[in-house]
């Protein structure tokens, strides 16, 4: 059977023996190094050799997520398995997006935590079951982003500025006045953000201004 | 009149300044009705002049003498041994009692005259010294508004940093929780004989929980990593979990650059704390969450379908009725930006904070 290497990067000694003990209890996995921080880790020169990271977000002042693009980058073929106290939803999301293979929440019990390592280097993902109810809560309610807010994202700052003005009730000289162009630069922006917008009249640039939340 | 008074004694500038201005004004008043006075006599003797001459030279001694006393007074300083010496004279010259008359009329003239400006110099003099006094009392009243203005400033101030401080005893105390206690729970429930124990591990876990829940209340640690936008969801989530209120949240055109950490919790914070109010006060079912880059501005709003209140606008610092909105509102100019608020009874409440991006270098 293929031996597992791994590699602890957690500012807590304590809890970074904990692991290394439970991970020695099972002969499959070889501890390759620990680390307090990233640099440590970066400079450890182990990582090479090394299958699976378990790496915590919270190391001192500094979040590990910051170095992720880093530690993926020079590592493509690390498995990185997050080992964190945080369950807060959309932080995971974060560190999924990064390149995670893995997330594990810190008081689950030893047996999670070698199945999840396994899972892991058998080349699947893998997700801490104590947070599947947050996850599922934030799925479900984080769809609520609306077509009208993706097509406001296209918008300019400057077409964001006149939309603004002109759901404001300011009449295209006017705004042409006050941001000291012309009128005719303000009508070809009042045309460019009604097809961006998708919209065709004032009344519905009103509506939608209020919506979402511009007026 | 107790409350006439009790406006007075609150403000002791506008006593002094009503009593000078009523001493300059009883002052300006003496010194024109001396001349007044004179004027009125010299009326009077030209009247009577008139008179005398159309009158016919049959004219009593007795009567020439009555219209003579006229002239008499303060300013003709006729007594009665000069008229009776004029009554002579007219027997004798009645020419020169005319001139005697007109003699009588320039020295009234002239002292009229001198009256007069002797007055305009005293009221001069009394409105030079009003002035003064005046300009003194405007100095006082701007000094003692700038000493105002500066204790203002102060506490408001004091208010801030207090604030400030208490953001980051919180962080300390979150990060503690966070860092050391919980990590020594996850640590000690790693232990196989932890492990063993499972009832004491299961109690341990449950523990451990309430604690992480704990943190974050106490200080969004995540906020920094995890961004605005994101953290407002789960805030949204989070509320809509424990108190069963429909909080929807918004993002659009917005960009985590917008923001440093410190005006992005103020951001979390104002949300925090009108989630909060909402879910006291507000009974509403629904609340809207809108965060929206409109260049130059982010804008955040918060609008519930609560009760509304009928006096958003009048927050009362002395009895702290809207501490809540007071707190958003220092906590808001704290990183530049304008917090407002509308109420409709009835109808909701809408909290918006206004932040000027381009204004960060």
């Amino acid at each position: 059977m293929n031996k597992i290497s791994v590699f602890i990067t957690d500012d807590h000694s304590l809890f970074r023996n904990g692991v290394i003990t439970a991970l020695k209890e099972d002969p499959t996995f070889i501890i390759t190094g620990e680390a307090e921080s990233v640099l440590e880790l970066l400079q450890s020169g182990m990582l090479e050799n090394t299958d699976i990271l378990l790496l915590d977000i919270s190391l001192k002042e500094q979040s590990s997520l910051d170095s992720m693009p880093e530690i993926t980058s020079r590592f493509p073929e690390l498995k990185i398995l997050i080992l964190s106290m945080h369950n807060k939803p959309m932080l995971i999301k974060k560190a999924i997006n990064l390149g995670i293979s893995g997330y594990i929440l810190k008081h689950s019990p030893p047996e999670t935590l070698l199945h999840a390592v396994k899972e892991v280097q058998a080349g699947r993902k893998y997700l801490d079951p104590d947070l599947s109810d947050s996850i599922f809560t934030c799925l479900r309610n984080s769809g609520s982003g609306t077509e009208a807010d993706a097509l406001y994202n296209n918008l300019s700052a400057r077409e964001q500025e006149i939309f603004r003005m002109l759901a404001e009730g300011l009449t295209p000289p006017q705004i042409a006045k006050q941001l000291f162009i012309s009128r005719k630069t303000v009508d070809n922006h009042r045309s460019k953000i009604m097809s961006k917008l998708r919209i065709d009249s004032s009344a519905r640039l009103i509506q939608l201004a209020e919506k979402l939340g511009v007026t | 009149m107790k409350k006439i008074f009790k406006i007075f004694l609150d403000n002791s500038n506008a006593l002094l300044i009503f009593i000078t201005m009523i001493a300059l004004v009883l002052m300006i008043n003496m010194s024109l009705d001396s001349s007044r006075r004179a004027g009125r006599n010299l009326i009077n003797a030209v009247s009577l002049y008139t008179d005398l001459l159309n009158t016919d030279t049959t004219l009593s001694t007795k009567e020439v003498k009555a219209i003579l006393e006229q002239f008499s007074g303060e300013y003709f300083g006729w007594d009665n041994e000069n008229i009776n010496i004029l009554l002579e004279e007219l027997n004798s010259d009645p020419s020169a009692v005319e001139s005697h008359i007109l003699l009588q009329f320039i020295t009234g003239y002239q002292q009229l005259i001198e009256e007069r400006l002797q007055s305009f110099d005293t009221l001069l003099y009394f409105l030079g010294a009003g002035v003064i006094i005046q300009f003194i009392f405007l100095l006082v009243i701007t000094h003692k508004a700038k000493l105002t203005g500066r204790q203002l400033r102060n506490s408001e101030e004091v208010l801030r940093l207090l604030s400030q401080e208490r953001e980051k005893e919180r962080l300390r105390i979150s990060s503690f929780l966070h860092d050391s206690i919980l990590q020594d729970i996850g640590s000690l429930l790693l232990t196989t004989e932890m492990n063993k124990a499972s009832i004491a591990a299961g109690r341990l876990r449950e523990i451990s929980g309430s604690l992480r829940d704990l943190t974050y209340q106490i200080a969004p640690l995540q906020l920094n990593t995890t961004g605005l936008r994101d953290s407002l969801l789960e805030l949204a989530n989070d509320f809509q979990k424990r108190y069963g209120l429909k909080v929807s949240c918004i993002a659009s055109g917005y960009k985590e650059s917008f923001l440093d950490n410190k005006s992005r919790l103020v951001f979390y914070r104002i949300v925090q704390e009108a989630l909060n109010n909402i879910n006291k006060h507000a009974e509403a079912e629904n609340v809207q969450i809108k965060l929206v880059a409109s260049h130059p501005y982010l804008i955040l709003r918060i609008k519930d379908d609560g009760r509304g209140f009928t006096d958003i606008h009048t927050s009362n610092k002395d009895t702290g009725k809207h501490l809540g909105m007071l707190l958003m509102n220092e906590k808001a100019k704290s990183i530049g930006a304008s917090l407002s608020g509308e109420s409709v009874p009835g109808l909701g409440t809408t909290i918006t904070l206004k932040y000027p991006i381009k204004k960060r270098g």
